[in-house]
């Protein structure tokens, strides 16, 4: 019990702490660059988190964030160009939309398992970049949408230095942080640790497989739908091409992946390093010979992938997370038979 | 432990790249950035325009650098933006905070330049991009010149060339089809091009769109045979261009065909191709062998030493890039500064005639109240016997159109 105490004291002044830290950078960071990478880090990590909600802790590979971060995106400019409302207000609307299509398209393909799961999810979000460029007086079409820097204004949330961006990112980025803690030790995240090791098992002791599946998708798809909110009022500029491809939805994944799934962590730790590696080795090499950036990149990947497979977390950790223990796959065969 | 040596190794290497970008580099010369996709899909457009910048800046710098700062000389910083657009971004910032830039060329790519060009106007940094959107300089930024012609000009350029066929060669036909690839640079054209040979009494049959880098155009090539299309206009970048053309030759189908730039005039174009090429015909940016190259010797030795160095005639990404630098350098001159506010101010009132300043058609360079260079008008070329060739507007050129096209 003192342990425990002690334990919490410690953890909520290494919060305290961190928090100071990370609100104080900015005032020490002045290179834009470097801020700029702080802040992709950030959004770039919630849309992880979102991810790894479905893709981490229920087991449930999505392809197909990309839609949902895309439809933030997509709110979020249109509620500002085209209705006169803060993007505010469209991300909003863009993560309500999100959690609709999640709610509705989960509740179709989060009955298929494992790589019929994952191939609807990747045809979901082709589905939705054709209709983005196919309504194009609500989207732009291909040629996508411009937000014009109008000068500092709140309520566009337009601002004249990047640092106000950085805090809204950090405090997404909190929320998520917050988000994956809460379902990670809610009665949601154990039925989702059930369905994971073994969906059969789960259903026979009680667990409403499609209920839980259906609520960790929605949940999912929010804190990416929010993550693209954010994007699209900070850099401004988006087409379905570029906002709504599998490279978009991999980047995600793979963050989480890299970090380390189910681990309150992992995706964060993921940010931390595969956008700053994205960006150094085409400092780097990029100049070397065209494409060398990308495979000094890969080959990095593929080294993290041979030997951390759980994620860079759980090497860096002394002791197994709690989580870990419960990490090793069901028996593969029985579930793709029951799928069969 | 391995495993946890390699994390720490990972981590620290990422950090030790991290710190030597600070460092800042010694402020002697002037500082150009070039924004271009070296790698990914759009490599091919990038390094083409990589090449001629830096052809341009090795001209400028052997012929004794910018006068009106005693000689000094051009250091060209290139950045690579990929082809994903968040990455180019990126890119462009790390230019901006660690290099002092009296200016930025290049990001071909509209959607490209859409992306970078925030950052370029915050940071106050002139940006000259050969970009072709419509709605590039509508967005007010102040830093933006687009000093080549608009997607919706080459829609205009090409039905205007159909009617010159008409009239000079007796084409007989009437019925268009216009294909292109889904994307801002294949929307905004292809807009153009309806309502141009709708307006000079053409009929478009059809009008299809097909997404970039598909695999299979058969299905696309029958229904435009089917549609009876004596005149084909199609938008796309050299994969597809080769695609849909290699199809309709395999289909027995050989309409005259009037590209929409990009694909249809790069070298790589004939190489797969080979002889199917020759006689088709493409809207382009910018052409080789108009008056305006050619009458000037500075010009022609871009030109030729492009040849020399390249094998191929100067395609139009290529010629493009190396009048910007040139645009750019006289906009110094007369700025007699580095400084990017004064030399966005030189570059706002500025009137070019002369030179490879001048190289894009018709030989004249002022931009409007938005940035946009108001004179430029596209041109179309024709395949002849390996080399694209100018063909019209005939006040360009003296260059005969081959006809009949086989």
């Amino acid at each position: 019990m003192a342990d425990s105490q002690t334990e919490a004291r410690k953890r909520s002044g290494l919060a305290v702490l961190l928090i100071m830290l990370v609100s104080l950078l900015p005032l020490v960071v002045q290179h834009g660059y470097v801020l700029r990478i702080l802040i992709m880090i950030s959004y770039f990590a919630v849309a992880s988190y979102g991810w790894d909600v479905i893709g981490g802790y229920a087991g449930q590979l999505s392809l197909g964030q990309a839609a949902f971060f895309s439809i933030g995106a997509y709110a979020a400019a249109s509620a500002y160009l085209i209705w006169k409302l803060s993007p505010a207000v469209g991300a909003l609307a863009g993560v309500g939309l999100a959690a609709l299509l999640a709610l509705g398209l989960g509740s179709l393909v989060l009955r298929l398992r494992g790589p019929y799961f994952t191939l609807s999810t990747l045809a979901a979000a082709e589905v939705v970049r054709i209709l983005l460029l196919h309504f194009k007086s609500i989207t732009g079409g291909a040629e996508g949408r411009v937000i014009p820097y109008t000068g500092f204004n709140l309520s566009a949330l337009q601002f004249a230095t990047d640092r106000p961006y950085y805090y809204i990112a950090v405090a997404l980025l909190a929320l998520a942080i917050w988000t994956s803690y809460q379902v990670s030790r809610s009665r949601l995240g154990f039925q989702l640790a059930a369905i994971r090791n073994d969906e059969d098992a789960a259903e026979s002791v009680g667990i409403n497989l499609m209920s839980a599946k259906v609520k960790a998708f929605v949940i999912s798809a929010c804190l990416t739908a929010l993550a693209g909110a954010f994007y699209v009022i900070y850099d401004r500029y988006i087409d379905p091409y570029s906002t709504c491809s599998s490279e978009v939805s991999v980047k995600i994944l793979l963050i989480a992946l890299v970090g380390g799934r189910r681990s309150i962590w992992g995706p964060l730790l993921g940010a931390v390093l595969l956008i700053p590696l994205t960006e150094l080795t085409n400092a780097y090499f990029a100049s070397i010979r065209a494409g060398a950036s990308m495979v000094v990149y890969s080959i990095i990947l593929i080294i993290v992938v041979l030997y951390a497979p759980d994620g860079l977390i759980r090497v860096l950790r002394r002791r197994p997370s709690r989580g870990a223990v419960t990490l090793q796959p069901g028996p593969k065969g029985r579930n793709s038979h029951a799928s069969a | 432990m391995t495993k946890k040596l390699l994390s720490l190794v990972l981590v620290l290497t990422v950090v030790a790249l991290a710190v030597p970008l600070y460092a800042s580099a010694a402020v002697k010369t002037v500082n150009v950035g070039l924004l271009a996709t070296i790698s990914g899909d759009l490599s091919e457009v990038g390094n083409m325009g990589a090449n001629a910048a830096k052809l341009a800046v090795e001209h400028i710098n052997a012929a004794g650098g910018i006068k009106a700062l005693g000689g000094a000389k051009i250091n060209l910083i290139i950045g690579d933006t990929t082809s994903d657009y968040s990455q180019s971004v990126l890119v462009a910032q790390r230019l901006v905070n660690n290099n002092k830039l009296s200016g930025v060329l290049g990001a071909g790519v509209s959607g490209m330049a859409l992306a970078v060009a925030p950052v370029l106007e915050r940071a106050g940094v002139p940006f000259l991009t050969a970009a072709v959107a419509d709605n590039l300089t509508q967005l007010g930024y102040k830093y933006m010149f687009q000093f080549c012609p608009k997607g919706s000009q080459f829609g205009n350029m090409q039905a205007e060339f159909l009617k010159f066929l008409q009239d000079k060669y007796g084409l007989p036909a009437k019925k268009v089809a216009i294909v292109f690839e889904n994307t801002a640079y294949g929307q905004s054209t292809a807009k153009g091009i309806r309502q141009l040979a709708e307006k000079h009494g053409f009929e478009v049959v059809i009008e299809e769109s097909y997404p970039k880098n598909f695999t299979d155009a058969a299905p696309l090539v029958t229904k435009v045979k089917a549609a009876g299309a004596q005149v084909v206009f199609p938008v796309s970048y050299t994969n597809d261009a080769a695609l849909i053309l290699g199809t309709m030759k395999a289909m027995n189908y050989n309409p005259v065909i009037i590209g929409g730039g990009a694909g249809f005039i790069w070298p790589e174009f004939y190489k797969t191709l080979g002889k199917n090429a020759e006689g088709v015909f493409s809207v382009g940016s910018w052409s080789w062998d108009t008056k305006n190259v050619l009458g000037h010797p500075e010009s022609v030795a871009a030109v030729k030493a492009w040849e020399t160095k390249y094998k191929t005639f100067m395609p139009e990404m290529a010629g493009e890039m190396y009048t910007a630098m040139f645009i750019l350098k006289e906009a110094i001159e007369q700025a007699k500064s580095a400084d990017p506010k004064a030399i966005r101010d030189a570059l706002a009132k500025i009137k070019i005639t002369d030179g490879p300043g001048a190289m894009m058609q018709p030989g004249v360079v002022e931009f409007d109240q938005y940035g946009w260079n108001k004179h430029v008008h596209p041109t179309i070329i024709q395949w002849q016997n390996g080399v694209v060739r100018t063909v019209y507007p005939v006040e360009d050129t003296d260059n005969k159109v081959m006809w009949p096209v086989k």
